[in-house]
């Protein structure tokens, strides 16, 4: 019974059930917050807003019935909560980087369903590939400083990033993307 | 074989250039001039490439500790409820009380086509809240209804509206159009305002907090700015701007209802609409009887004995019927 159907723990819920509530909390909670981190680019505000969320679909809990795909409304409800707060950061602190930040996400609204997916599918890159990847693009590394750190030659450094496109490549595509 | 590893290389090379140095090396060129494929192949890259830089790990965030938070505040509701309930059912005869009733009202998504519909209304006696599936909150006064719906091809928010309501609506680029009766059309850009539209009052009231929004209905059309109010009079379709305390016409929210120069029969309106009572009164009272002033009480029996102090108005409760009558 633990593969409840995301639908069904919807329809638990409503009938109060909090065990199921819990599971969708910890079906959903990390990868939602990846995806917020990815538009506030701020850890505590990103679990706040996410955590809002979850308050919010217990608060409503008998009133909500989601048609749709469960997963969907959820990126969704969690999309527009964080660009809400990015808004009321914009009203309270005038920061010319917030407006910034909003600009970029109103142009970026067709890329969410892609970003979803990418972040899926970097979740199950092998280890090394992930490292290579991420000591680059995250932490901001150059090829020098990541061959040190792991001690692989710059050739390995590029053959890794390669799979890791390749591998990445195939799974959007079978992710429908 | 060959060519393919050398391809891989420059495109390797080019992704992992700094910002900067990035430029396409003649033979990428060559290559991406060869075939549509192996553009979208390019830019796939290219794409997973930039899109990556926002990633972080799931696992950075810690479900039970979150657990614990949320767990925490949703057990505290429960309580405060409860606590509420307890409070208010010995404080109170006939009146429902305007804090506890949070869920009779009924709510449901569905799907119409391609369209996603969410609805929420409160009825008399009751208020309620909800938060669209666009992140909108929107507050509703006793006796109000909101149908929302959104259509994703052509990428509009449609809400259709009855009642009193404080919407919080989310900013975004797709229009979010409410329609009311009488054919008044209100056009929002992220933005917070109260909105009364009652389908039995004559006028229809909005008053802006903060962002704009725009009054439509035909060829009359007025853009509002923050801290004005306007009203829409269904009779002759003309919309015009009021003078007026903004706040004094979201007081609802904190239970207040501001008079000015309030005549009893609109203050048994509103008083019909937020304790789903029935009030008769004494001809001509209605008129002749005004007030000033605000009231702030819990019950539809304090509402009443404060207005009785005010003015020369006595009253008498049978169930849901009040009665007034001249003293």
């Amino acid at each position: 019974m633990s593969n409840t159907t995301d639908e069904g723990l919807i329809k638990a819920i409503r009938k109060n059930d909090y065990i199921s509530y819990n599971k969708l909390f910890e079906r959903y909670y990390g990868r939602l917050c990846q995806y917020v981190y990815s538009l506030l680019m701020d850890k505590s505000d990103t679990e706040d807003v996410v955590q809002e969320l979850f308050l919010n679909i217990w608060k409503n809990r008998e009133r909500i019935e989601i048609k749709e795909n469960v997963g969907g409304y959820l990126y969704r409800m969690a999309k527009h909560l964080a660009l809400n707060h990015l808004r009321s950061k914009v009203c309270f602190n005038n920061l010319s980087e917030t407006q910034d930040q909003l600009s970029y996400e109103d142009n970026r609204v067709e890329s969410e369903e892609f970003r979803i997916a990418l972040y899926g599918c970097i979740d199950h890159l092998p280890d090394r590939c992930k490292e290579v990847l991420l000591l680059h693009r995250i932490k901001g590394l150059k090829q020098k400083e990541i061959s040190e750190k792991l001690d692989i030659s710059v050739k390995t450094i590029k053959n890794q990033i390669w799979i890791s496109l390749q591998k990445l490549r195939k799974c959007l595509e079978l992710k429908g993307i | 074989m060959e060519e393919q590893k050398q391809i891989k290389d420059y495109i390797v090379d080019y992704l992992l250039d700094g910002e900067d140095e990035k430029r396409l090396d003649p033979v990428l060129v060559e290559w991406l001039a060869e075939d549509e494929s192996h553009r979208k192949e390019f830019f796939l890259y290219k794409k997973i490439w930039e899109e990556s830089y926002r990633y972080t790990e799931a696992e950075t965030f810690d479900p039970d500790l979150a657990w614990e938070k949320v767990d925490k505040i949703n057990r505290q509701k429960v309580y405060l409820r409860k606590y509420w309930k307890n409070m208010l059912y010995t404080a109170s005869g006939v009146a429902a009380s305007l804090l506890v009733v949070l869920a009779l009202s009924f709510m449901g998504t569905f799907r119409k086509g391609s369209e996603v519909l969410v609805s929420m209304s409160a009825d008399y006696g009751n208020r309620s809240e909800i938060v669209l599936p666009d992140g909108s909150l929107v507050k509703l006064n006793a006796g109000s209804e909101v149908v929302y719906s959104y259509d994703p091809k052509r990428k509009t928010r449609e809400v259709d509206f009855q009642g009193e309501g404080f919407f919080d609506v989310s900013k975004s680029k797709e229009p979010f159009v409410i329609k009311v009766a009488g054919g008044l059309n209100v056009r929002v850009w992220g933005t917070s305002f109260n909105l009364q539209a009652y389908a039995d009052d004559p006028v229809i009231q909005a008053s802006l907090v903060e962002g704009c929004i725009e009054l439509e209905k035909g060829n009359e059309k007025l853009r509002m700015k923050p801290g004005e109010i306007a009203v829409f009079d269904k009779e002759t379709n003309k919309i015009k701007p009021v003078e007026g305390v903004l706040s004094h016409s979201y007081g609802w929210l904190d239970n207040k209802l501001y008079m000015e120069d309030m005549s009893l029969s609109v203050v048994c309106k509103y008083l019909e609409r937020w304790y789903d009572v029935e009030i008769t009164l004494q001809p001509g009272l209605g008129e002749k009887i005004r007030y000033n002033g605000v009231i702030q009480e819990e019950t539809v029996t304090d509402v009443m004995n404060a207005l009785s102090r005010l003015s020369d108005i006595s009253y008498h409760v049978k169930g849901k019927h009040i009665s007034i009558t001249s003293k």
